[in-house]
């Protein structure tokens, strides 16, 4: 114990860190002590707070979230196809009433003090910690696109936050005359769930063709590649007639909208739907940004072993607000981040050196409501840098090598995906049964 | 049958090394007192996001917790050298890199004794 608290005394030592990993080694016991405080209770924050309660009961963890009900964006473009399963996605936090449990506070945060790590709360309290983690999720860029103010957002609804935004879009979708033009409108990356509009895309043509027989859906989309492009493409291409995708050298880079004149201009073309779904660009929130935590590049960098940020000594920055490159902004995604950071955070209190994270992704994407393909990541950090191993990586199969258990196939991988969607809440979230 | 046969040794080799394994985990299975989580526990932790927080399980996601050690461990094994069962390429990717200490380290951890 002590020869590792020397050893990494030594290393932070190197970079400059020793000042702060003094504190930290007056602090550490055979019981683990210290305190930490997490802004945000989506997967990254809620995965990251209960993490550290499995393996530090002891440990002092706070997590700070918005007092808005919170509905999960994973498995919300099925609520668009069954409007009445949208109340499933709300997470209700019950497990954080029980004892032994993080502290949970609902309230909004106006500052982030990463000198002090400390939360500045609306009603004036200032609460701070030994280590300061941030997950808050990510902020839409309406001043990215030429026109996108309030009236833009409504009159064509993104729907990419959950919950009363997924329910406005349903029932815009059902307000679509037969042979009226829905239109969506997808992001250059980066942007939060890489596959989710093609997810939507799908979902939405798959209702309309039995639905709006003689309507059309046009994905104007800011980039050439996507995430799963040749399962994507190859899937529309079997069942659906009605879906057009354009790349942005087919010229469809969003260049205005207007609510007023219900106009969706490209850099070739002008349309005037029945129902356009604008998915704007994103950014980390304007409190990271405005606490210098991005350092003007819109996302928060961070070192890959314990997503500490590149910017301030003791924060730590998860989920989609976080360049974690080449990991996605996906829930899987930030809930492995939130069980590698409590590792690392854990490791730093103790005067250790962090473990090798352990980082996984796996997205499942549905094509039609009984059709699955999902995409798997495994990394490692190699020389300082978080890299995809290629042997524990890779897509679905291709229909083609599946021959005549395609089907079987891909209904085994929607299966998965909803399977997944309910351990995924029980692990980030603790819910279903009582915890032993 | 060459290849077959080449499979199975492969398959007893990493199982014998995973056996010599086991023995070295041991004292690093369970949590430090810090709390500082184990290679086994890191992985475990990663695991339950498919499989749930105790690794019940979920629909068509298997439960790990309450199967025999011996079933679980064949079944790992089983996936992660069988690149065949492409219907379950989620696994057969994600298993690729573990090595054979790993892979017995989980089968102990969720595993039921036989």
């Amino acid at each position: 114990m002590t020869l590792h608290r020397r050893d990494a005394l030594k290393v932070l030592g190197a970079a400059g860190l020793a000042t702060a990993l003094g504190r930290r080694a007056l602090a550490a016991s055979p019981s683990s002590s210290g305190s930490v405080l997490i802004l945000g209770a989506g997967f990254a924050g809620a995965s990251l707070a209960w993490a550290l309660k499995r393996w530090a009961p002891s440990l002092a963890v706070t997590v700070v979230a918005s007092p808005a009900r919170y509905w999960t964006c994973p498995f919300s473009n099925t609520a668009l196809l069954e409007p009445d399963t949208t109340d499933a996605l709300e997470v209700r936090y019950g497990a954080f009433q029980a004892p032994g449990a993080p502290t949970l506070i609902r309230a909004k945060v106006v500052a982030v003090e990463p000198e002090h790590r400390a939360l500045v709360l609306e009603d004036g309290r200032r609460l701070s910690a030994d280590k300061l983690v941030l997950a808050p999720g990510v902020e839409f860029a309406s001043d990215a696109i030429e026109g996108y103010d309030a009236d833009a957002e409504h009159r064509f609804p993104h729907a990419w936050e959950a919950g009363p935004s997924t329910l406005t879009l349903a029932q815009r979708l059902r307000a679509v005359p037969d042979g009226g033009l829905v239109v969506m409108t997808i992001p250059p990356n980066p942007y939060r769930c890489p596959p989710g509009p093609y997810e939507r895309a799908s979902l939405i043509a798959w209702w309309l063709q039995r639905h709006r027989p003689r309507s059309k859906l046009l994905l104007l989309d800011g980039k050439d590649q996507f995430t799963k492009d040749s399962l994507f493409k190859a899937a529309w291409a079997a069942r659906y007639g009605n879906l057009e995708w354009q790349g942005l050298s087919d010229g469809a880079g969003l260049r205005r909208v207007s609510a007023r004149e219900n106009l969706i201009e490209t850099d070739f073309d002008r349309f005037t739907p029945a129902l356009a779904n604008v998915i704007p660009p994103q950014r980390a929130p304007a409190l990271l940004r405005q606490a210098g935590l991005d350092g003007g590049q819109g996302w928060c960098p961070v070192e890959p072993t314990g997503f500490e940020s590149s910017l301030a000594r003791d924060v730590h920055i998860l989920g989609d607000a976080a360049i974690a490159n080449p990991m996605p902004k996906s829930a899987f995604a930030a809930n492995s981040q939130g069980k590698a950071c409590a590792a690392a955070l854990l490791a730093d209190l103790a005067g250790e050196p962090r473990p090798a994270p352990v980082l996984l992704n796996t997205c499942y994407s549905l094509v039609a409501p009984d059709a699955g393909i999902a995409i798997v990541g495994s990394y490692a950090v190699q020389a300082g840098k978080l890299v995809t191993l290629s042997e524990g990586s890779g897509l679905s199969p291709s229909r083609g090598a599946l021959g005549t258990q395609g089907d079987a196939v891909r209904a085994a991988e929607a299966a998965h995906a909803r399977g997944w969607y309910a351990s995924i809440r029980a692990d980030a979230f603790r819910e279903g049964p009582p915890w032993p | 049958m060459t290849c077959i046969a080449r499979g199975w040794a492969q398959g007893l080799s990493r199982l014998a090394l995973a056996l010599a394994g086991a023995m070295a985990l041991s004292p690093a299975g369970a949590a430090a007192p810090s709390g500082v989580p184990s290679a086994v526990e890191r992985w475990a932790a990663a695991c339950n996001g498919c499989h749930g927080a105790r690794g019940e399980g979920s629909g068509a996601i298997p439960a790990l917790r309450g199967q025999s050690r011996d079933a679980l461990r064949a079944t790992l094994l089983a996936w992660q050298q069988d690149e065949a069962s492409d219907q379950r390429h989620v696994m057969v990717r994600v298993l690729k890199p573990l090595d054979p200490a790993l892979l017995e380290g989980l089968a102990q951890h969720y595993g039921t004794p036989p």
